[in-house]
């Protein structure tokens, strides 16, 4: 990310410290993860010692330190959807993207997580694909819900 | 526009508001909540919008509102004056429902909702059960107004009570009438909110600082994120009331990241108050002065604790500290500081609005008013009821909720999120409020119910629990990182079958420890999920441990799947919805499973309807 | 919430039975110590704010027939009325909880042993983790290098069981002035500091001893130095020397 870019959302937000975890969603959700030179430099322009903005930057899910995939996908463990059976649909998911939570497919493709409840409980099993909410999950509509086809699957 | 200078301009700016909104005036109000808009709700609001520019001959006002509850059926449409509600309406609906029912006056049959019980077609919003058996005070108005404009709330009496309070109450008096309320925290531990108050105000300390916690992590718990998104000035001017209660001028809102809408449509309303006075300097010719600013989390369960909380607005890592001295005394910067969550700041102007004695007419001895839930889990009606304390959980979950799906048993019924507990069947007849929920072993928590069926694994609840809590533990301390660690670290081996005897006893003990040495509350409660399964489903531990079954059918390591070839008819619908081809059969001939490729998804026994996928 | 803050000189307060006078806001801790009585800690240390996380010196305080456990190190007196049992069996279930987790994750660790040993634990029920292992994340490290030293050079990374302590992206730090304090405070000494030819090896970098052109020895690293020097707005030479041969010669 370009230096320039950077500060004007740290400059957006008054340069203030207190709004450094806003500031840190800005740059995940443009990069898609908090590049190094990047944390670095917003340390450096709100004088915040680097040990602890790296402590900030690994302690919250919202942010990655290595590059995501070009999809995002997220499935949601509240309680809701767990009773639902959000488990096995992210065991589905696993086995068809070949990837733990928490990691990127090898083509960058796709990077799948999970998420304690993003309150939208009605909808469980919930996963989410690049903020599109896919309610009602099941295993056998992964890869629709991926976009992926597959000929043995039907919705 | 501009700046309402003082009562009077308020109240001439509401009645020429309330002139303009004629009493047949047609309003369409399509649900924008997060679960209707999921379902395609912006889509029909845009076909709507569409049809009623062609209809020209009809005065129609559409509004995109906040969430109106009933998520189950959405998207929802409601057509007012009358008062009509269309359930699960597509954006090819749109045409009929302005043609139809807005020119013509009929009603459109299929668009109805359904009573699961009497069978019968039902068409207006307040007569349906799930609303009928409700008292919305406080998420009523959602389905009137659209979040983003003032105007809307303002003319259904919005910023009345600010005004009522600014103009002629002390801010003690203030506070001595949410105290004669009885209003408790509705974010969780139900603290008195004037108790907090007061001591805030009392603490010595410049400036004192209000916060809205809108950090709502309780995983099934949502009401929060539609109070927000649906009507977010009611929580702001509760925030102001409290604020010039408590003396403070700078408040605080902490939102979690994963509520886009609800940050965007609080965001609209700080920028709306501002522009009209409600916030700023001189409030309304009182002389009060007061902003707000905006914090956002960034996914920690952790930081809905105060103290983490707080140290998270002041940009330090969100871990809590003990609070030995409490934040209303010592909070952001060591300032005094007043914490309350979204649901009780918006209890507050209905308190100064209808007065203290009407408010406590409402509710229980010892919990008064009314609480929001999030009925979710297996259950038909999910959505957010909103109940007067103290209705019991048989009326929430069948009278409202219209029981359980498919046929199935209740089993229990979670409440409290990760520091509650879950009830069984022989509580159901108890009364819902703070003191009860805790003397059965449970919390009132946020507000999240996931009500669990006979297919629900007790220990596998547990587990569940636990797993999320060692998650989002923050790491700080002993008991609560290592703790959770090695308690799950045994519920994972019972549910594998691999529970040793005694394995039931050492949970109970650690959970002893664990609550008795936990730095915040979040680890001091963690073991609840533990500790109340074990107390009304022991047998389930048991059953695991020493028969090395699960008699839910959940733990994948104590389940298998067959399918009995006497039933069998070979139709394919389970080789065809088996995602890891374990299944095998010629058409018209009984299918197999090969247990070696079998994942244990289960997808074959929902889905066959002849009944032979066994799952022993 | 409500209870009475005291502002009178000395407060009474009963810790296992003996009767002190404390000044208001004295920590439970401190109280105990000036009667004798010793409470095991391994977060606490006297140059930093009391942190609270290892737990390991939770103790039972009553007030009337009310009882509730709290951490001896950061409670501070402030009423009448207090009795602290260190000793009884609650308080000794959660220190034994404490020890027991620590005993797991840190197995060879002398220090935890020698105290579960002493609370009545031969060895930890749970599964054992790496025998390497020797942090016990009690951040005694990363608050004295913050609160004392003002370098900000270590922090905590990650959260929950997946807690670590180090440098930024665990490379070399270059806010680490390489003055080991955080190693001498570590109680379970798992902060590896070496010294040769001059050289201290600390948190991966090597930092150049200052040499003493009085008695030849080495004494400080050069970048130690430096930063107190600037800190303090000292005369530039004032660290020429070692500490032992200026106090020798003032």
């Amino acid at each position: 990310m370009k230096k320039a870019a950077v500060d004007k959302i740290i400059d957006s937000y008054g340069a203030d410290r207190s709004q450094i975890i806003a500031i840190l969603n800005e740059v995940q959700d443009e990069e898609r993860y908090l590049p190094e030179e990047t944390l670095k430099h917003i340390a450096e322009r709100l004088k915040l010692p680097l040990a602890q903005l790296y402590s900030i930057s690994t302690f919250y899910r919202a942010f990655s330190l290595v590059p995501k995939g070009k999809h995002q996908c997220t499935v949601c463990m509240g309680t809701a959807c767990h009773v639902r059976g959000s488990d096995r649909v992210l065991s589905e998911i696993e086995r068809v993207l070949k990837v733990k939570s928490g990691e990127t497919t090898k083509d960058r493709e796709f990077s799948l997580d999970t998420v304690n409840c993003v309150g939208a409980c009605a909808l469980g099993p919930l996963v989410i694909v690049d903020k599109e909410y896919h309610g009602g999950a099941s295993p056998n509509q992964v890869p629709t819900i991926l976009g992926k086809s597959k000929p043995t699957a039907k919705k | 526009m501009k700046k309402l200078n003082n009562f009077q301009e308020l109240e001439q700016y509401r009645q020429q508001l309330k002139k303009q909104v004629a009493a047949d005036q047609v309003v369409i109000s399509v649900c924008g909540g997060s679960g209707c808009l999921a379902f395609g709700g912006e889509k029909v609001a845009a076909a709507l919008e569409k049809e009623i520019k062609k209809a020209a001959s009809v005065k129609v006002q559409l509004k995109l509102t906040g969430c109106h509850g009933f998520c189950e059926k959405g998207p929802l449409v409601v057509i007012r004056p009358q008062g009509i509600l269309y359930t699960k309406v597509k954006p090819e609906d749109a045409a009929e429902i302005i043609s139809e029912t807005v020119v013509n006056q009929r009603i459109i049959d299929r668009l109805l909702y359904k009573d699961p019980v009497s069978k019968q077609k039902i068409t207006k919003e307040d007569e349906i059960p799930f609303y009928k058996n409700q008292k919305r005070i406080i998420f009523g108005s959602n389905g009137f107004i659209d979040p983003t404009s003032i105007d809307d709330y303002i003319g259904i009496d919005g910023y009345a009570a600010l005004a009522k309070a600014l103009k002629g109450m002390k801010p003690e008096q203030v506070i001595s009438e949410v105290e004669k309320a009885g209003l408790r925290g509705r974010g969780g531990g139900g603290f008195p909110t004037a108790l907090k108050w007061k001591t805030c105000r009392n603490a010595p300390g410049e400036p004192k600082y209000v916060i809205i916690n809108a950090d709502e992590g309780d995983p099934g718990a949502y009401m929060d994120r539609s109070v927000l998104e649906g009507n977010p000035h009611s929580v702001l001017e509760g925030l102001i009331i409290g604020a010039y209660a408590i003396g403070s001028s700078h408040g605080f809102i902490y939102i979690r990241h994963e509520y886009p809408l609800a940050l965007k449509n609080f965001q609209t309303a700080l920028a709306k108050a501002r522009e009209y006075g409600f916030l700023g300097k001189n409030i309304l010719g009182s002389g009060f002065d007061f902003d707000v600013q905006v914090n956002q989390g960034g996914g920690a369960f952790v930081c809905g604790e105060s103290s983490a909380l707080m140290a998270s607005i002041e940009g330090k890592l969100g871990e809590p500290r003990a609070k030995y001295v409490h934040t209303v005394e010592r909070g952001i910067w060591d300032k005094p500081s007043n914490l309350n969550n979204v649901e009780t700041w918006a209890n507050v102007p209905i308190i100064i609005n209808k007065g203290a004695d009407w408010y406590a007419r409402i509710g229980t001895d010892r919990s008064k008013g009314t609480k929001i839930f999030s009925l979710v889990g297996k259950i038909n009606n999910t959505g957010l009821v909103e109940v007067p304390m103290g209705v019991t959980l048989k009326h929430i979950v069948f009278d409202i909720g219209g029981g359980i799906p498919n046929k199935k048993k209740f089993k229990a019924v979670q409440t409290g999120g990760p520091s509650g507990g879950c009830l069984p069947e022989s509580l159901l007849d108890l009364q819902v409020d703070f003191d009860r929920l805790t003397d059965a072993g449970s919390m009132m928590g946020s507000g999240g119910m996931i009500v669990m069926d006979e297919d629900t694994c007790m220990v596998d609840v547990a587990r569940y629990f636990l797993n999320f809590l060692k998650d989002e533990s923050c790491g700080k301390c002993t008991p609560c990182r290592e703790g959770i660690r090695q308690m799950l670290a045994i519920l994972n081996r019972i549910t594998e079958g691999k529970g040793l005897e005694g394995d039931v006893e050492q949970l109970q003990e650690m959970s002893g420890g664990i609550m008795d040495a936990a730095l915040c509350a979040l680890g001091g409660t963690s073991p609840n999920p533990v500790m109340s399964t074990i107390k009304y489903f022991r047998n389930e531990y048991d059953a695991h441990i020493r028969d090395h079954k699960c008699p839910a059918g959940v733990c994948k390591a104590l389940v298998t799947y067959s399918i009995d070839p006497q039933k069998c008819i070979g139709c394919g619908v389970c080789l065809k919805n088996c995602s890891s081809g374990a299944i095998k059969g010629a058409k018209k001939k009984p299918h197999k499973i090969d247990p070696k490729k079998c994942i244990k998804c289960g997808i074959c026994y929902e889905v066959c309807k002849f009944g032979s996928v066994k799952r022993s | 919430m409500s209870h009475q803050v005291n502002t009178a000189s000395e407060i009474k307060v009963l810790i296992d039975g003996q009767e002190t006078r404390v000044k208001p806001e004295t920590t439970i801790l401190r109280a105990a110590r000036t009667l004798g009585i010793s409470i095991p800690t391994l977060c606490h240390h006297p140059a930093v704010e009391p942190y609270g996380a290892c737990r390991v010196c939770t103790v039972e305080l009553k007030r009337g027939k009310r009882s509730r456990m709290v951490t001896a190190c950061n409670y501070p007196l402030r009423e009448e009325g207090l009795e602290i049992l260190t000793q009884s069996e609650r308080a000794l279930r959660a220190r034994r909880l404490v020890l027991e987790l620590l005993m797991a994750r840190c197995p060879e660790v002398k220090v935890i042993r020698d105290m579960a040993r002493e609370a009545g634990l031969e060895k930890s029920r749970y599964p054992q983790g790496d025998t390497k292992e020797r942090c016990i994340l009690c951040g005694l490290c990363v608050n004295i290098c913050n609160q004392v030293v003002g370098a900000n050079a270590i922090g905590f990374s990650s959260r929950g069981p997946d807690r670590k302590v180090g440098t930024p992206f665990l490379e070399n730090s270059m806010d680490c002035i390489g003055c080991g304090a955080c190693s001498f405070a570590c109680p379970t000494q798992c902060i590896k500091m070496t010294e040769e030819n001059g050289v201290r090896k600390i948190w991966g970098r090597d930092f150049k001893l200052a040499v003493c052109p009085v008695c030849g020895n080495y004494y400080a690293p050069i970048e130690q130095l430096e930063k107190i020097q600037k800190q303090v707005n000292l005369p530039p030479d004032h660290f020429k020397v070692c500490f032992t041969c200026r106090g020798l010669k003032l």
